[in-house]
Formats: structure tokens, C-alpha cells, sequence
């Protein structure tokens, strides 16, 4: 019989060791930006009622939902994204607070395997969101503190879409419901085969002039210009308004001097229902797949009791870990061994290190270790004979309060290599 | 550089014609050659051959840029890539197979390659079906009696008629697509689109 306590279900990974450093590493420098930018740290429930997740999914992921029972058997379930229970924070914790609200977190998100899916259940991510402002500015704020974040981890090849739901409902709005469906899914599904399929087998729901502006619509992307092609086919106010709003963003960004890495995707549709304006979705050129994603969301809060217009953005921590060049995790550990007489010294020495920022494990040593009687193994050279090894290594202890401690651990550390093994 | 997978098998030839026609000429060994990487410096472009069904799986990761494969295979996988054109090309049918006398909406085993496809199409009918999930030879499936039809890919229909089985329903057609990676269709824009649009005045403007 297979054991399956010593396998982890399927989806879900452990972390130890490098991988370990780093990932914990990216978080920390995330959420120290975000911090820095203002942003207010919050966390939530790894687990809520169904029906809270239930106002911001999508299609899929409601199938995806992994549902639980309480013990007065309502169904809850494992949060599959962070922007909904962050909304529910602003709408009630910190509902009496003045807007804007600015909040940030680092927290894994779930997502059961369903149909197509093979990728990870468990998600960490890390991300922003800005609720009470409806202006570009807010937008263009999330950017670029996105920019800021990702190159803070250390990533310096990658770019973001930005797209507008406004933009597409607008173009869309001439059409009958039923096929708007169709062709935001075709979009959502990046079927541009698809797509102009639907739009070839409909000649008689728009102007012909309109369904060729359909067409070209997804496939706009670029800078500047993409925005005056978008003007030409924006036959609706909503759209020209669309447009506007891009051209602010730009503007906002370039002052920002983030403008570089940013270009627009007019087709850029993502698999939210709650999107209302402007979206983002950045991509690692060491990597296939989005590393970010977000955009405005002003309709969500109003679900919770809060009406207010927001914005937001996550980045996927284990993809921003993948496209990171595979680098050292640094920070080494040190190990003090003590024996039988030789602990206080060994804690003291080991207290003087952590405090000069070195981490340090005391350990004793059982009579299986074998640890080499000069005190050191293989790493230790003594540079200075004299110096306070060789004084430990003789045999002589010190204590926090002796003359030569101080100097003991100057020496400790001056003589400390990668990875240390000494011995007290 | 862009890195194009290739899918061997039913539509390589078919592939190396277009990709010739628009411009991007590979060897005429392609299909023989063991090598699964070819490259062309002076285009700057590199294809990696690949099994089809492997092919949205390198697109999708981003080890190639782009892919050329039937959309039997895309759908079939579902993978995360643009789909951006129709290449007109690798035309199959796709069809219920099976005896004769066979009623289909009364079957209850299928066997296919497709279980997607298949369990979609009954699914439609109203009909929840128990799928055989083969990998080939699909046609010995009703032979034997392990199911009661097939779904299958048919070009010429000579493979059905050799075994005494016939077509009973077409699910549709498909026919090679062009794939990109997402993060590729976003960073390397201009280059993807030059090479969408070579392809899409080859194909004749078709879908695109």
C-alpha cells in the first residue's frame, strides 16, 4: 500500500534549504517596497464563507473553489485570491478609515485542480491594492510601485500590458449580450482564431465599418501610437474616454520614469469579472508566463457595503523566483560547537556574533560528532597563531565578562569563512 | 532570435511548404533529419522539432516563442498561448466512427485520442459518456468490443473503411494553428508580428 502521509498532495510544494532564503528573501524586499510606498501590511483568513469569494470570481475558478464545511455546515473555503478578502477588510475593519486606503500582503492563495489546470494549488503571492481613488493617478501609483518592487527582487528584464476593460465593453456595447459573452471569452482565452470567427459569422449585428474595428481591436499593442490607433476605431464616447485615460496614464508614468517598460495591449483581457478600467499584466523576459497582473476594480467594494473605486496589482512569488537569475542565497550559517564545561563561552560567543548580524547555531557536541580537537574543521585557518582560536584551541575559556572576549570574537568573526564550524 | 516549435508527423510537410511560401525556408531533409534543433542565422530563427501533442507545452513554458500545431492537439491540451492564426493547412475531419448499424446517441463506451473533444460533443447532446483514453490504433477499440465507437481524426477515412468501420457524426474540422507564448506575443512584439504577418499573406489573409 502506498503511504501517503509522507507525500504532499498534489499541487503543493515544501520549500528548505537556498530556494528557501530566496523566496523568503523576494517576500521580504515585496512587502518592504510596498511598505515603503506607503502601503499598510494586512492579513486575512486562510479560509472564508464561499459566498464572500463568490462577488469577485470568475468563471472557473468558482469550479476550482476548494470548499470546506464548518462546523455548523456552512461551506467555506480556501481564499483563491487576495483582492476580495482585502476588499472585505477596507469595507468593514477599516471601514470607518478615510479613503484612500492603502493596503498591501504576502499570502498563499489556493486553486483546485479542475479540467485543464496543472499548475500549483497553492499560490503565494504578494500584492497592493489602492481603494478610494478613481483617478489615472492611482493607476499609474500601482505601476510604478510594481516596477519599483520587481526591480527591488532583483529582476530587471520585464514589461507590462496595460489594457482597459472600458476600452472593450465600449467597442463591444453596439452588440447583442450574447455575443459580447463570446467574444470576451474568446479574448480571455487568447483566441484570436476564434474570435474573428465569431465576428465573421456575425455580419449582421454591427456596421461593417464596427466589426472591422472589432477585428483589429486585439491585436493594437505598442506605444503612443497605439493610443491614436485605438482613437480611430473608438466610435463611443466610453471608448474616446478609454483613451483619455491611457493617455493620462502614459503621461503619469513617464513621470514616474517608468514609462519605458510599459506598452499598451488593447486586446488585454483578463479572466476577472470584477475588472472595470484600466488592466496590467507584467511579464519576465526569463519567463513564459506572467509574472503580475491587476488593474481597476471599482465595483467590488460596493458588494461589501463600501462603495468605492480601487485599483491593484499581484505579483506571482514563485515565477518571480523562477525568472531570477539562480544566485547564491548569501547569507551563510555558522555553526559553534560546544563540549562538556565550554557552553556559557559558547553562548556568549554565540550571542556577541548574532548581534554583529552573523547567524549563528550553538550545538553540542555529542561523542559521535567528530569533530577535529583543534576546533575547527576544514574551514578554519588560522591566520594569526596567536590570535584568540589558538587561544580557544589550547584550551582556554573566556567568559562575557573576561578581557579577552571582545577580542575573541573580533577574531571569530574576522576569520569567519562561508560557512563556519568552530568549536568552544 | 525566435524559437518556433514545429509538431512532426501529419503536418510537418505541410508546415515546411508554408513556412517556405512566407519566406522561412527550413531543410528539405526536415522530416527524416534525427536533429531537433534547426537552426537559420539568416533569418534568425531556430525550430525545434516536437512530438504535436508536446508543442503547447513548449509554447506555453516559453521554450519556444511560437508553435505550429493542429488544433485538434491545442484543444486537447488547453495550454495558456495566443491563438493568432488559421493556417488553413492539415485540414482533418473529426468524426464519430464506428459500425455501421451503430445509433450514437445510444452509445455509452468511446474510445479516442480526444476525450475532450469527445466527452464536449456528447456532453452537448445531453449524454454523459464513459471515455477510452487510447493513444493510437483507436479504431481496434470497437474491433474488439472494448468500445462501442471511436472518435478520431479522418483525412482519407481509408483506416475506418480497411477495419468495416464507418463515419456516423462529424464533430467538426480542424486544421494547423499558429501559437505564441504569452510572454513572447508581449516582449518580442515586432518580431512575432513580422512572422504572423509573412504566415497570414501566405495562408491568403485567412482568419487574420
Amino acid at each position: 500500500m502506498q503511504s501517503d502521509f509522507i507525500e504532499r498532495p498534489i499541487g503543493t510544494r515544501d520549500y528548505a534549504g537556498c530556494e528557501m532564503t530566496r523566496k523568503r528573501d523576494i517576500e521580504d524586499r515585496l512587502i518592504r517596497e510596498f511598505e515603503l510606498w506607503g502601503y499598510q501590511s494586512v492579513e486575512t483568513p486562510l479560509f472564508e464563507y464561499a459566498e464572500t469569494f463568490a462577488r469577485g470570481l470568475h468563471r472557473d475558478e468558482d469550479e476550482r473553489l476548494l470548499r470546506l464545511f464548518d462546523r455548523e455546515g456552512r461551506t467555506i473555503a480556501l481564499r483563491p485570491e487576495m483582492t476580495t478578502p482585502v476588499a472585505r477588510v477596507a469595507a468593514t475593519l477599516l471601514g470607518s478609515e478615510t479613503l484612500p486606503l492603502r493596503l498591501c500582503y504576502c499570502a498563499k492563495t489556493y486553486n483546485g485542480r479542475g479540467g485543464r489546470v496543472q499548475g500549483p494549488v497553492e499560490v503565494p503571492k504578494a500584492g497592493v491594492e489602492l481603494i478610494g481613488d478613481s483617478g489615472t493617478d492611482a493607476d499609474a501609483e500601482i505601476i510604478a510601485l510594481m516596477v519599483d518592487s520587481l526591480r527591488e527582487t532583483g529582476l530587471t528584464e520585464f514589461r507590462f500590458a496595460l489594457g482597459h476593460m472600458g476600452f472593450v465593453q465600449a467597442l463591444f456595447s453596439v452588440l447583442p449580450p450574447e455575443l459580447r459573452t463570446r467574444l470576451r471569452h474568446a479574448l480571455i482565452a487568447k483566441d484570436l482564431v476564434a474570435y474573428d470567427a465569431i465576428l465573421a459569422s456575425e455580419t449582421q449585428s454591427a456596421p461593417a465599418g464596427w466589426l472591422e474595428a472589432l477585428r483589429v481591436m486585439p491585436r493594437i499593442r505598442g506605444g503612443v501610437d497605439a493610443i491614436e490607433q485605438a482613437r480611430s476605431i473608438a466610435f463611443v464616447e466610453a471608448a474616446q474616454q478609454a483613451c483619455d485615460e491611457w493617455q493620462e496614464l502614459l503621461t503619469a508614468l513617464s513621470e514616474h520614469e517608468v514609462a519605458d517598460v510599459v506598452h499598451l495591449d488593447l486586446g488585454l483581457c483578463l479572466d476577472h469579472e470584477y475588472y472595470t478600467g484600466i488592466t496590467i499584466e507584467g511579464y519576465a523576459d526569463a519567463l513564459g508566463q506572467p509574472i503580475a497582473y491587476g488593474g481597476r476594480y471599482d465595483a467590488l467594494l460596493a458588494q461589501f457595503g463600501r462603495p468605492a473605486a480601487a485599483t491593484g496589482c499581484v505579483v506571482h512569488v514563485e515565477r518571480v523566483l523562477a525568472a531570477l537569475d539562480e544566485e547564491g542565497c548569501g547569507v551563510p550559517v555558522h555553526r559553534l560547537y560546544y563540549s562538556a564545561g565550554t557552553r556559557s563561552v559558547a553562548l556568549a560567543v554565540g550571542r556577541e556574533l548574532r548581534l554583529l548580524g552573523h547567524r549563528v547555531a550553538v550545538t553540542s557536541v555529542t561523542p559521535e560528532q567528530n569533530v577535529d580537537e583543534s576546533g575547527l574543521v576544514d574551514t578554519w585557518t588560522p591566520t594569526d597563531p596567536s590570535g584568540a582560536w589558538a587561544f580557544l584551541a589550547a584550551g582556554g575559556t573566556v567568559t562575557a565578562s573576561d578581557e579577552h572576549f571582545a577580542v575573541v570574537c573580533q577574531e571569530i568573526v574576522r576569520v569567519l569563512g562561508q560557512e563556519s564550524d568552530l568549536r568552544c | 532570435m525566435l524559437t518556433i516549435a514545429l509538431a512532426k508527423g501529419r503536418i510537418l510537410d505541410a508546415t515546411a511548404l508554408a513556412l517556405a511560401s512566407a519566406g522561412y525556408p527550413v531543410p528539405n531533409d526536415l522530416a527524416e533529419s534525427r536533429r531537433l534543433i534547426l537552426e537559420d542565422d539568416s533569418r534568425d530563427v531556430r525550430y525545434l522539432l516536437a512530438k504535436p501533442v508536446d508543442v503547447p507545452a513548449y509554447v506555453e513554458h516559453g521554450a519556444a516563442d511560437l508553435g505550429i500545431v493542429g488544433k485538434d492537439v491545442l484543444h486537447e491540451k488547453q495550454a495558456d498561448v495566443h491563438e493568432l492564426l488559421d493556417l488553413r493547412f492539415g485540414v482533418c475531419r473529426l468524426v464519430v466512427a464506428g459500425w455501421p448499424n451503430t445509433d450514437v446517441g445510444a452509445v455509452k463506451r468511446v474510445a479516442t485520442k480526444y476525450p475532450r473533444f469527445t466527452t464536449d460533443y456528447f456532453r452537448r447532446m445531453g449524454r454523459q459518456i464513459e471515455v477510452i483514453d487510447l493513444q493510437g490504433s483507436v479504431e481496434l477499440a470497437p474491433l474488439i468490443g472494448l468500445a462501442d465507437c471511436i472518435v478520431d481524426l479522418v483525412e482519407t477515412g481509408r483506416t475506418l473503411a480497411e477495419n468495416g468501420l464507418t463515419p456516423l457524426a462529424e464533430l467538426g474540422t480542424v486544421s494547423a494553428r499558429l501559437v505564441a507564448n504569452r510572454r513572447s506575443y508581449q516582449l518580442r512584439a515586432t518580431e512575432v508580428d513580422a512572422f504572423v504577418e509573412a504566415l497570414r499573406q501566405r495562408s491568403g489573409g485567412a482568419a487574420s
